[in-house]
């Protein structure tokens, strides 16, 4: 039940990565574009299968995890760049550039409730979901 | 237990969405079929001559008021306010009310008429919903109280300066001051009001002095629609504006307030916006070889050529305000602009010596990424290499391209060159700056004016920034058929991320400016049918129709003061009527840069 449940999240987050990242404010970065494509292929791909298999399915598992990994991944990397960005925007263009700096930090923050989230459920999910029961 | 509380939430959510939309919600009464016929109707009544048809006199009106104004350069001088079952009743109503008229007064006033549609709820007691309760400029706010219902139409909000004066936050400037408006109402009344409410009306005024009647929305009758012939026309007016509003010395009104007929020139006189007016002036006269218009540019740049700080003298030439220890780029780099479009539209060589002056200066400021310094210290000698000011880069930048087209120099080439690969590349070189894009319109300007000088294998780069600047401004551009526009017609064409703060005239006329470049940028390396050259001619499009509508003309200048000193100009917005001379440098050339687009 707990898996269809993280299956379910998985589709629609994906579904809202794919809004968010190409219509709502798309990226001009072809990098990002790819990036953020992937992420949601293997998301949306270890939701139906989740979604499918149920509790018990090992390729669901598998799949699970692999995405967690890799939007975990996307997501550190991005809060790495995010800071990089608001330090160019402080430094770069002073008063100005600090109300920018100031936003991206904001942005920052979005995409650790948004993108961070649910791979750390879901991973600690299938990790213990793997541990034998005694 | 679980599902029971959900439930019970779900089912508050609903009752209070429902309660609070049914008492915002407005319903309007159809217009009129003849509605013009009114004010010849009112008219002919109060000249005590032959009454014509009326082809509205049975519509039913159920009890709403009718509206009838005089106003006399720019002052109302009548009104009465009249009510009954159907239209006909009501219209005597006010006409009688509107009695009696001196002869004099009604030959040379115009008659308004404001047919209430419909009346909502408003509230008196909660600030910021009295503030946002209204739409700016379509709305009229009215109260009840001792057995008397007082009506403040759009045109009396409208001359008390009563909208985008609530501020809820810093530099944040919306809706209607409730203070003020409730003091306006409570003052009508004689008493505090027991009811207060917004209506919407129906509103016509004469073109002239028992004119053609025309529909008005928001303080302003219906502008043309584009065509090669009126931009240019509209363009001169523009023109005609500031010349008539440049004094002796060469200096423009920096603003001017057309309800008060205020001229002021300020403390806070901008250069880089005197500048900017003049550039404007020199690209009309391509169109329009006007010697009094040559004639009042070169005295607005000789203004400009004595604008010179100790320190500024030389090889270098910098403008700036003498009293100040520093002087800032942006009032030098659209200097250049100005003297360069006065050499490339004249061929005039008299400021050859300031356009090569300006262009070193220019130079001296780069810095060896590209991008410019901001401000600069005459008397020392001394850029100041870290304080950065919006715009100024961009400015630099198209004052470089233009130069370049009467003064073909390597090395200012190779400066533009390097001023864009940071304006379209260093500078968005981030995670963060894939997502957005600044105040680029100067950028995508310089790109299109400096592309021959530009090297081929860099202009493709160029070109991909403003087409993404493009992209990015047209999804801020209020258009047909969104529900927003249905609902707020007055939006179309206008650039804003909210109906709730009031489009200015100004951003739209600078982005269309560039949104030209952009097409022209687009055609250099698509074919016309391609969507990258479709796309900013739909916006352009749109966005002179917003332009040609806001333009002060005679027709509409019913709430001026004095239409002659209005007349070409452009207010800030709908609701702060006042000109400033960059709003007509951007929405004026926006016009004059369309007539090609056409």
């Amino acid at each position: 039940m707990r898996a269809r449940g993280y299956g379910l999240c998985d589709v629609g987050f994906a579904a809202l990565y794919a809004y968010a990242g190409f219509e709502l404010a798309p990226s001009r970065s072809t990098g990002f574009v790819i990036a953020l494509s992937v992420v949601i292929g293997l998301l949306a791909s270890a939701g139906l299968v989740l979604l499918a298999q149920g509790d018990g399915g090992r390729a669901g598992r598998a799949l699970g995890v692999v995405a967690c990994a890799v939007l975990l991944a996307f997501t550190a990397v991005c809060l790495v760049l995010l800071g990089v960005s608001s330090a160019f925007l402080y430094g770069t263009y002073g008063a100005i550039g600090r109300g920018l700096g100031a936003l991206t930090l904001v942005v920052a923050a979005l995409v650790v409730e948004i993108f961070g989230l649910l791979p750390l459920f879901q991973l600690r999910f299938h990790l213990r979901a793997r541990e034998p029961k005694v | 237990m679980i599902g029971r509380s959900v439930a019970a939430l779900v089912l508050m959510i609903v009752l209070a969405s429902g309660t609070m939309l049914a008492w915002a919600r407005m319903p309007l009464r159809p217009p009129l079929t003849a509605p013009t016929q009114a004010l010849t109707y009112v008219r002919a009544s109060l000249a005590r001559g032959d009454l014509p048809s009326l082809l509205d006199e049975a519509r039913p009106q159920a009890g709403l008021p009718v509206i009838v104004s005089l106003f006399d350069h720019g002052t109302r001088v009548g009104r009465g306010v009249g009510r009954g079952a159907t239209f006909g009743e009501a219209l005597r109503a006010a006409t009688e009310g509107l009695r009696p008229v001196d002869a004099a007064l009604l030959a040379r006033g115009r008659l308004k008429l404001d047919r209430v549609l419909g009346e909502g709820a408003l509230s008196s007691s909660i600030a910021p919903l009295f503030a946002l309760g209204t739409v700016p400029a379509r709305d009229g706010i009215g109260a009840e109280g001792g057995g008397r219902e007082v009506y403040f139409t759009v045109d009396d909000l409208l001359r008390a300066g009563a909208w985008s004066a609530y501020t809820p936050a810093l530099e944040l400037s919306l809706g209607m001051d409730p203070a003020r408006a409730l003091r306006m109402l409570s003052t009508a009344l004689e008493r505090r009001p027991v009811r207060t409410f917004r209506f919407r009306a129906e509103e016509l005024v004469e073109a002239t002095p028992g004119g053609l009647a025309l529909p008005v929305m928001c303080g302003r009758t219906p502008g043309p629609e584009p065509t090669r012939e009126r931009l240019l026309a509209a363009a001169g007016e523009g023109g005609r504006y500031l010349l008539s509003h440049l004094d002796e010395a060469g200096r423009f009104d920096y603003e001017y307030y057309t309800i008060e007929d205020e001229r002021v020139g300020g403390q806070t006189y901008s250069l880089p916006r005197h500048a900017g007016a003049v550039s404007f002036l020199a690209a009309l006269y391509a169109h329009a070889h006007d010697a009094q218009l040559k004639a009042g540019m070169e005295r607005a740049l000789d203004w400009l050529v004595r604008a010179r700080p100790k320190g500024c003298d030389g090889e270098r030439i910098c403008v700036g305000d003498p009293a100040l220890g520093v002087v800032d780029l942006g009032s030098s780099a659209l200097a250049l602009v100005a003297a360069a479009e006065y050499e490339r539209t004249t061929s005039d060589p008299r400021y050859e010596p300031f356009v090569r002056g300006l262009t070193e200066f220019v130079l001296s400021m780069q810095k060896a990424d590209g991008e410019l310094c901001h401000l600069f210290d005459p008397v020392q000698q001394r850029r100041d290499e870290i304080t950065q000011m919006l715009y100024y880069s961009g400015e630099a930048a198209y004052g470089l391209a233009l130069t370049l087209a009467r003064h073909p120099d390597r090395r200012v080439a190779a400066a533009l060159d390097r001023s864009l690969e940071y304006l379209t590349h260093t500078q968005y070189d981030h995670l963060a700056g894939q997502f957005y894009l600044g105040e680029d319109h100067w950028t995508c300007m310089a790109v299109d004016a400096g592309w021959d000088f530009l090297p081929p294998d860099h202009r493709r780069g160029y070109a991909e920034l403003c087409e993404a600047f493009g992209r990015f401004v047209r999804r801020e551009q209020f258009l047909p058929g969104e529900s927003t526009v249905a609902a707020q017609p007055q939006l179309v064409g206008a650039f804003g991320l909210s109906a709730a703060v009031t489009p200015r005239t100004t951003p739209v006329g600078s982005r269309t400016e560039s949104m030209v470049s952009v097409w022209r940028i687009a055609r250099r390396l698509h074919d016309d049918g391609d969507p990258r050259v479709v796309a900013p001619r739909e916006q352009v499009l749109q966005a002179v129709r917003y332009l040609l509508a806001h333009q002060i003309r005679d027709d509409g200048s019913y709430l001026m003061t004095s239409a002659a000193a209005s007349r070409g100009g452009f207010l800030m917005s709908d609701t702060e009527r006042h000109i400033r001379i960059d709003f007509i440098q951007h929405a004026a050339s926006a016009l004059l840069r369309s007539v090609d687009v056409l």
